[in-house]
C-alpha cells in the first residue's frame, strides 16, 4: 500500500532524529548543561519498559485472552509505589560503590564474587537475546506488513529470505552503530549516557503518542464511542469471553505470577537498571516517577482492550494476525499515514528497548565475563588495556544484536510477541530472591546465592528453553509429552506431575521455589568470608554509613601509589587518570607525588576507580595483584565497621541530648527571669505594705503618747485628738482589708460567684452604700440609668466593690462643690458604666498608671495622699476577671470619666 | 523523621492494598456480566482502580 521507499525514507529519518537528539544531549552533558536532569525525562526514560510486545502484543493478548494483558503493567504500577525507599536505596548502593549493572551489583553484594557476576551475566543473556529478537520480528514483520497490505499473505517467512534483503538485519546495524556511539564514549561505565537516555525519553514519547492516535481513531472515529465497541462484541460470544477472566485456580495463579514477574522485570531486566539506577542524575526524581511512570503505563493501555475488540469485529473470520492489529486496523480503512505513524511508534518501542539492552549487556559481558579472562593472561599484564576494554564492549553489542538477529531467524518465529518476552520475564525473576534478600538481610550468602541462581536457572532452561528447542525440532517432541527418560514426574511442563499451572507459571513457581529455598537455606547453614560480611554490611546498611567509612581499612596490607596509579593509567588511560588522581588530591589536601606507601583510603578511592570501569569483581582481582600482605581479620575489620556506625548512632543521639538540653535551658532561663521579677515585685510591695501601714500607725501612736503624758488636756483638745485616733484605725482597717482583697486577687484564690444580675439595681444599691459620705461632704450624685433590667453574668459583690470604689473616688477628689454623675448604657453584647466627676481632672501620663498598685494621686490641695493606692488597682483586676476593660478618659481642668466595659456574657472563666 | 515513617508506612500499606485488590478472591467480585456505563463491569474495575491507586502514590509522595 505505502511504498518502500516511503517507509524507508521516514524510517531513517525517524533514526536520524534520534542520532540528532542523542548527540545534542550528550553535546549539552559535555558542556555541563545538562538536558536529562529532571523527573520528567526519567520517568519518560523508564517507559523503556514498553517495548513492542506492549506496543503490538497487548493487544495481541487481549484478543486472545481479554483482560489478561494488564498484570505485565499492573505489577510495575505496584512496586513503584515503594520505590520512594526501595529504589532510593538501590540508587545510593550504586553510586556509592559505583555500581555499573545488575551483574556488578549482585556480584558486589556477594563479596565481590566473579562468580555471581558471570552467572547473572550468562542468565541475562540467555533470557533477553530472545527478547531482542523478538523486537526484530516487530520491527521486521510491521514493515512488510505495511508495504505488502493488503497482500498480507506473501508477508514472508523469514526464513524464506535471504539475509541481505532482510531489514531486520539493517535494523539491528543500525542499532548497533547507535548503541556503539552513544553507549561506550566513556570507559567508565558507572558515568551517564546523557544522549542515549535523551532518545530513549524521546522515543518513550512518541510512541505514546503513536498508540494514543491509534487509539482515539479507532475508539473516537471507526466506532464514534467506547461503549458501542462493546455493545457489538457483547452480542458475540466468542468476544464477550475477552472481557472476562477465566475463573480457574489456573488463570489466577498465573495472573499472580504474571503480576509478580513484571515487578520483577521492571526492575531487575537489564535495561530497567540501567535507567532506573545507573542513568539515575538525582535519587529525588525518583518521587515523582513513582507515580508518573505508573501513569504512563496506564495511558498506554487505555485503549488495548476496545483496539482488540474492533479489530476482532472488523476482521471476524479472517485469518489477520492480532499481534498486527494495531497496524492493520487503520490501514483497513485507508488511513495511510496514521499506519505510519504507528509504525513509526512500534519503531521507537524497539530501538529503544534494543538500545539500552545491548548497551547494558555489552557492560556486563565485557566486564563480567571478557575481563577476568583478560587479567588471568600474562601476555596483557602489562599492557594498557583502556582501548582494549572500550573495544570489548563495542564488540559485546554487536555480539549481542547478532545473536538476537540469529535467534530470530532460526527460532523465533515460532512464537507470538507475548510468550517471548514472558521467558525473558522468567529468566531475569531469578535475580529478585538474591537481590531483595541481599538488599535487606545481611546474612544472605555468596555460596547460597550462587547455587539458589544456578538451580533456578537449570530450572528455567529445562521447563522453557527446552521444550522450545523441542518445539523447534532441535530434540524429540517426546521430551514434552512423555519427560525426560519417559519419567512422566520430569515432563517440563509438569514437573512432579502437576499440571494446574500454564508453562510460563509452572516454570516460575517451580524455579523460584527453588531459587529462594535454597539461598535462605544454604545462608542459614554456611559461614560468610570476610569480604562477604564487608560487602553485606555496606549494602544493608548504606543509609546508616557516614563518608568516614570510606578509606577504613578493608586492605590490611602494603601497597605503593605507583603501582596502584600504574593500575589507573593501565585501565582507564592516561587522561582519565589523571583527572581521577586530581580529584583525590583536591578532596584530601594531599599531593601524592610525596608519598610512596599508600594508605588504605587511597587503595580504597583506586579500587572504587576502577571499579566503574570493570566492575567490582575484577577490580578486586586488579588491586589484590598489586596489595602484599594479607587481607585484614575478620575481628579487626568487623569491629572498625561496628564502631562506626556506632560511633554515627551515638554521635546522632548526642546531638538529639545537646538540642534537647538547650532547649531545656532556655526554658529554666526565661523561668529564672520571670522568677526574679516575681521577686522583686514582691520586695517592692512588701516595703510599700510596710510604708503604708506605718504612717497611720505612727500618727495613732504620737497620739496616744500624748493622750498618755497629758491627763489633764482639756476635753475638747481630747475629743479633737481621739477623732483623729478614731480616722487613723479606720484608715489602717481598710488599708488591711485592702491588702488582703488584693493578695487574694493576686493569687487567684478568691472565689467568684457568678450569677446573673441586674446592673441597674446593682448601681442603685452601691449608690446607696456610698450615700453617707456624699452627705458629708454635700456631693451631688446624680444618676441616667435604663428603665428596663439590664442583665448581665457577674459577681455581684465585686461588681459593687467596684461601683462604691468609683464613685467615692470621684466624690473625694472632685472640687468644693462634688458633682458625680453615674450613666449606664446598654451596647448589646456589651455594657458600658460611666463615673463622671467635675474635679480637676488627671494628667496624660497619669492616666495609665492610676491602676498600678500603690500609684496615689498627690491631692494638689492638701499635698497628702488619699487613699491606699490600692482601689484602682483592684478594680481593674475585677473587671480584667470579667473580661472586660477599664480606663479613664479625662483632660486637666474638666473632670475625669471613668470607664468601665463589661460583657454580658461569661465564657467559663 | 517521623513524617519519613509515616509516609513509608502509607506507601506500603498501599502496596498490600493494591496487590490485594488486583488479585483473587477480590478480583472475582467484578467478574460478572453486567455493564457500567455501557462498559463492562470488569474492564471499568481495572480502570478505576488502577486510576485511584496511581492518584493515592501521587498523593502521599507529593503532599510535604
Amino acid at each position: 500500500m505505502l511504498s518502500e521507499w516511503v517507509i524507508l525514507v521516514t524510517s531513517f529519518g525517524y533514526l536520524g532524529i534520534l542520532f540528532g537528539i542523542a548527540y545534542l544531549g550528550d553535546k549539552r552533558a559535555d558542556a555541563g548543561n545538562s538536558i536529562i536532569s529532571n523527573p520528567y525525562i526519567y520517568a519518560l526514560s523508564i517507559a523503556v519498559y514498553c517495548t513492542t510486545w506492549t506496543f503490538y502484543g497487548s493487544v495481541g493478548r487481549a484478543a486472545v485472552s481479554g483482560v489478561g494483558f494488564l498484570p505485565i503493567y499492573l505489577g510495575p504500577t505496584l512496586i513503584a509505589a515503594v520505590w520512594w525507599f526501595l529504589l532510593r536505596k538501590i540508587i545510593r548502593i550504586s553510586k556509592t560503590f559505583r555500581i555499573t549493572s545488575i551483574a556488578d551489583f549482585l556480584a558486589s553484594r556477594f563479596g565481590k564474587s566473579a562468580f555471581i557476576g558471570g552467572l547473572v551475566t550468562v542468565i541475562a543473556i540467555a533470557g533477553i537475546i530472545p527478547y531482542i529478537s523478538l523486537q526484530l520480528k516487530a520491527v521486521s514483520s510491521t514493515f512488510n506488513v505495511l508495504h505488502l497490505y493488503p497482500a498480507l499473505e506473501r508477508v514472508p517467512k523469514s526464513v524464506e529470505i535471504t539475509i541481505w534483503s532482510d531489514t531486520a538485519l539493517y535494523v539491528a546495524i543500525i542499532m548497533a552503530l547507535f548503541s556503539i556511539l552513544f553507549g561506550t564514549r566513556h570507559i567508565d561505565a558507572t558515568e551517564r549516557h546523557e544522549g542515549m537516555v535523551a532518545a530513549i525519553a524521546f522515543e518513550s514519547l512518541v510512541k505514546l503518542l503513536a498508540f494514543l492516535a491509534v487509539g482515539f481513531y479507532v475508539v473516537f472515529v471507526l466506532f464514534e464511542k467506547p461503549g458501542d465497541i462493546f455493545s457489538l462484541a457483547a452480542d458475540s460470544a466468542p468476544m464477550s469471553m475477552l472481557t472476562h477472566m477465566k475463573t480457574s485456580l489456573e488463570s489466577y495463579s498465573s495472573w499472580f505470577v504474571l503480576t509478580l514477574i513484571s515487578v520483577f522485570a521492571v526492575m531487575f531486566l537489564p535495561r530497567q537498571f540501567q535507567v532506573l539506577v545507573v542513568e539515575n542524575v538525582n535519587e529525588e526524581h525518583v518521587k515523582k516517577a513513582s507515580w508518573l511512570f505508573p501513569l504512563y503505563l496506564f495511558a498506554i493501555n487505555l485503549f488495548v482492550v476496545p483496539i482488540a475488540l474492533a479489530g476482532k469485529i472488523t476482521f471476524f473470520g479472517s485469518s489477520v494476525d492480532a499481534d498486527i492489529f494495531v497496524l492493520t486496523l487503520p490501514l483497513t480503512y485507508g488511513e495511510k499515514f496514521l499506519a505510519l505513524f504507528v509504525y513509526i511508534g512500534g519503531l521507537s518501542a524497539a530501538t529503544g528497548m534494543v538500545i539500552v539492552e545491548t548497551i547494558a549487556l555489552s557492560t556486563m559481558v565485557s566486564n563480567d565475563l571478557v575481563v577476568p579472562v583478560l587479567l588471568r593472561i600474562k601476555a596483557l599484564q602489562h599492557e594498557n588495556l583502556s582501548s582494549l576494554l572500550l573495544n570489548t564492549r563495542r564488540l559485546s553489542i554487536l555480539l549481542v544484536l547478532l545473536l538476537g538477529y540469529l535467534y530470530f531467524r532460526f527460532i523465533g518465529e515460532a512464537y507470538a510477541l507475548v510468550s517471548i518476552g514472558l521467558i525473558s520475564f522468567a529468566a531475569v525473576a531469578q535475580f529478585a530472591p538474591p537481590f531483595l534478600l541481599g538488599l535487606f538481610w545481611k546474612g544472605a550468602s555468596r555460596r547460597g546465592a550462587a547455587w539458589g541462581l544456578s538451580i533456578g536457572f537449570a530450572i528455567w532452561m529445562y521447563t522453557l528453553i527446552f521444550p522450545s528447542l523441542a518445539i523447534a525440532g532441535w530434540i524429540p517432541i517426546s521430551f514434552i509429552d512423555e519427560g525426560l527418560f519417559g519419567i512422566p514426574a520430569l515432563r517440563p511442563y509438569h514437573l512432579f506431575n502437576i499440571e494446574v499451572f500454564d508453562p510460563i507459571t509452572h516454570s516460575v513457581v517451580w524455579s523460584l521455589l527453588a531459587n529462594t529455598g535454597i539461598l535462605v537455606i544454604m545462608s542459614l547453614t554456611g559461614q560468610q568470608s570476610v569480604q562477604e560480611k564487608i560487602q553485606a554490611k555496606l549494602f544493608v546498611d548504606v543509609f546508616k554509613q557516614s563518608p568516614m567509612l570510606r578509606g577504613s581499612p578493608v586492605w590490611g596490607g602494603t601497597a605503593r601509589v605507583s603501582d596502584l596509579t600504574g593500575l589507573l593509567v593501565r585501565l582507564l588511560g592516561q587522561e582519565n587518570c589523571n583527572r581521577a588522581l586530581e580529584r583525590y588530591e583536591r578532596r584530601h589536601g594531599i599531593s601524592l607525588s610525596s608519598i610512596k606507601e599508600a594508605d588504605a583510603g587511597f587503595v580504597e578511592f583506586v579500587e572504587r576507580e576502577l571499579s566503574g570501569a570493570i566492575g567490582a569483581a575484577s577490580a578486586r582481582v586488579m588491586i589484590s595483584t598489586v596489595v602484599e600482605g594479607e587481607d585484614v581479620s575478620i575481628d579487626t575489620l568487623m569491629r572498625v565497621l561496628d564502631e562506626t556506625s556506632q560511633v554515627i548512632e551515638y554521635s546522632h543521639r548526642l546531638e538529639e541530648k545537646s538540642r534537647e538540653l538547650e532547649t531545656a535551658t532556655q526554658e529554666l532561663k526565661r523561668t529564672n527571669e520571670r522568677l526574679k521579677e516575681l521577686d522583686r515585685l514582691k520586695d517592692e510591695f512588701i516595703s510599700t505594705v510596710s510604708h503604708e501601714l506605718r504612717t497611720p500607725l505612727t500618727s495613732i501612736r504620737a497620739f496616744s503618747e500624748i493622750l498618755c503624758d497629758d491627763i489633764d488636756m482639756d476635753r475638747e483638745k481630747r475629743r479633737e485628738l481621739l477623732n483623729i485616733l478614731v480616722t487613723e484605725t479606720e484608715r489602717l482597717t481598710r488599708l488591711v482589708n485592702e491588702i488582703l482583697d488584693f493578695t487574694k486577687l493576686e493569687s487567684g484564690t478568691y472565689s467568684w460567684a457568678f450569677e446573673e444580675v441586674d446592673l441597674v439595681k446593682v448601681i442603685r444599691e452601691s449608690l446607696r452604700s456610698s450615700g453617707q459620705l456624699a452627705q458629708s461632704t454635700s456631693a451631688q450624685v446624680s444618676e441616667q440609668l435604663p428603665r428596663k433590667a439590664v442583665m448581665i453574668v457577674a459577681d455581684r459583690d465585686r461588681i459593687m466593690q467596684v461601683i462604691i470604689n468609683l464613685v467615692t473616688n470621684a466624690i473625694k477628689y472632685s472640687g468644693e462643690n462634688p458633682k458625680v454623675e453615674i450613666r449606664l448604657h446598654d451596647e448589646g453584647p456589651h455594657v458600658r458604666i460611666e463615673v463622671a466627676d467635675n474635679g480637676p481632672g488627671i494628667p496624660h501620663e497619669e492616666q495609665e498608671r492610676i491602676f498600678e498598685k500603690f500609684h496615689q494621686i498627690t491631692d494638689r490641695r492638701t499635698g497628702k495622699p488619699h487613699g491606699t493606692g490600692l482601689g484602682l488597682s483592684i478594680c481593674k483586676r475585677i473587671v480584667e476577671y470579667h473580661r472586660g476593660r477599664i480606663f479613664v478618659q479625662s483632660s486637666p481642668g474638666h473632670g475625669a470619666t471613668f470607664i468601665v466595659i463589661l460583657p454580658k456574657k461569661q465564657v467559663a472563666p | 523523621m517521623p513524617e519519613f515513617r509515616k509516609k513509608i508506612e502509607r506507601l506500603t500499606a498501599l502496596l498490600i492494598g493494591g496487590i490485594l485488590l488486583l488479585n483473587f478472591p477480590l478480583l472475582a467480585i467484578f467478574h460478572r456480566d453486567a455493564l457500567w456505563f455501557g462498559l463492562p463491569a470488569l474492564y471499568m474495575y481495572f480502570v478505576t482502580a488502577w486510576a485511584l491507586f496511581i492518584a493515592l502514590v501521587a498523593v502521599i509522595l507529593e503532599r510535604s
